[in-house]
């Protein structure tokens, strides 16, 4: 048993695009490209808000084949099951080799890890040396609009990752003095603290 | 308790429900996410995912607007949705199939009927467009959500894994006084006086009532099974 608390939040879990959606053309992958850097990095003060999302288009066989139904990689690094493929190179990406060529060039996805531990990778073991920012992504959970629903419009497609199958609003402790519990609903040591959310 | 700064990821798909919506409904693209720092679920509209993929650009670059997409079938500009040439962010002339400009302008074909909806007098020539388009999907990657983590190895107390030779200090053991026998609910107690030092509640070390009258010799120490160990009364051990 390892992680079994989450302490602090830091950065990376808003709902931004790195991408400044108020350019265009060429300037929507450079702000993409400058913003990413200057969240690993750190670069602002901080109070400041960094982005957390990009967006890649899909093939429709990645997903309808169970390609990348759990798992893709933004970077170059590889995936444990596809080590030993004779051409491995980012099949994982979102739209395969060709659209990580592509957004490699824009985006320097190359720089962001770098540091590959094959054999750890081999195992499963998710463990890398070097760089410690991350390039793997699982399915996390969101709702997607469900079109036989008569009431909620919108259905949960459940994660596999991170916290768990469902991340919901309505846990971040409130700032100030701790509130004295009235019930263990109310306890805050049962809830995961400063808004990450979880439900198992 | 080992602490360090760890980045996690997810990925999200948006992609056209697989029944075309009724007519006028808005938004059938969009997804929810949920968004650490607000502490809520975030409305993530696909004409923001598509322009945050810059395929507006790239889709207009001669080289990448035909990089090979399988699957993704020919955009026409012919039957029903905004089909002018070029309006709206639209391809300008139809486009190949399995190619990236064909899935650039089916994409935008989708984020026009997303924000505006399939009009009824027309529902039936829309949906067949709309059909055409079910393999147009966008992946929403959030790879640096950060946070810190803890480590810690947790195992079960007793003798199983050692002894405790201080035990909860600062804490009470008592069992319910409406039901004996239930286990306690606190931290197990620790030894008594003239108690081995790794007995706790599941059985004393108990030595014979003759031997302890008579003064003789230290009597061997024996565990009992817990069946053989009666309840015990409420009792406060300790208290603040």
């Amino acid at each position: 048993m390892r992680d079994i608390a989450c302490g602090g939040y830091v950065a990376g879990g808003n709902c931004d695009f790195f991408a400044d959606l108020k350019s265009d053309g060429a300037d929507i992958l450079s702000s993409a490209a400058t913003s990413m850097q200057a969240r690993l990095n750190f670069a602002s003060d901080p109070d400041e808000k960094y982005g957390s999302m990009l967006a890649f288009p899909l093939l429709p066989d990645q997903w309808n084949n169970g390609k990348i139904d759990n798992t893709i990689s933004i970077t170059s690094r590889l995936l444990p099951w596809d080590m030993n493929n004779a051409a491995p190179r980012d099949k994982s990406f979102p739209g395969g080799e060709a659209f990580y060529t592509i957004y490699d060039q824009f985006l320097g996805l190359g720089s962001v890890h770098y540091g590959e531990d094959v054999r750890a990778s081999e195992n499963m073991e998710y463990v890398s040396q070097g760089s410690v920012n991350n390039s793997l992504c699982f399915l996390g959970p969101h709702r997607v609009y469900a079109p036989l629903s008569m009431g909620d419009k919108h259905e949960l497609i459940p994660g596999q990752g991170h916290f768990g199958p469902d991340a919901v609003p309505g846990v971040r402790r409130p700032s100030g003095p701790t509130p004295r519990p009235t019930s263990d609903r109310d306890a805050p040591a049962s809830r995961t603290p400063d808004g990450a959310a979880a439900r198992w | 308790m080992l602490s360090r700064s760890t980045q996690v990821g997810e990925f999200y798909v948006m992609r056209p429900p697989p029944f075309p919506p009724k007519a006028g409904v808005l938004g059938f693209m969009d997804i929810f996410l949920y968004d650490e720092e607000g502490d809520r679920h975030v409305r993530i509209a696909w004409k923001d995912a598509l322009k945050a993929t810059a395929a507006v650009h790239l889709a207009t670059d001669n080289t990448i607007k035909a990089t090979p997409m399988p699957g993704v079938p020919e955009f026409i500009h012919a039957g029903g949705g905004p089909n002018k040439d070029g309006a709206g962010g639209l391809p300008a002339a139809d486009a190949g199939a399995n190619t990236f400009e064909a899935w650039y302008g089916h994409a935008k074909w989708l984020e026009h009927v997303n924000e505006k909806g399939i009009p009824e007098a027309e529902y039936a020539t829309w949906v067949d467009s709309y059909n055409k388009k079910k393999s147009i999907y966008i992946v929403i990657a959030r790879p640096f959500i950060e946070h810190l983590m803890h480590s810690a190895i947790a195992m079960v107390s007793g003798r199983d894994t050692g002894a405790t030779l201080f035990g909860p200090a600062g804490e009470s053991t008592f069992f319910s006084a409406a039901s004996p026998s239930d286990p306690p609910r606190a931290p197990r107690r620790h030894a008594d006086l003239r108690q081995h030092p790794g007995q706790d509640d599941r059985g004393p070390l108990r030595e014979s009532a003759p031997q302890r009258l008579t003064g003789g010799a230290r009597p061997a120490l024996v565990m009992p099974p817990s069946s053989a160990c009666p309840p015990r009364p409420a009792r406060m051990i300790h208290t603040r």
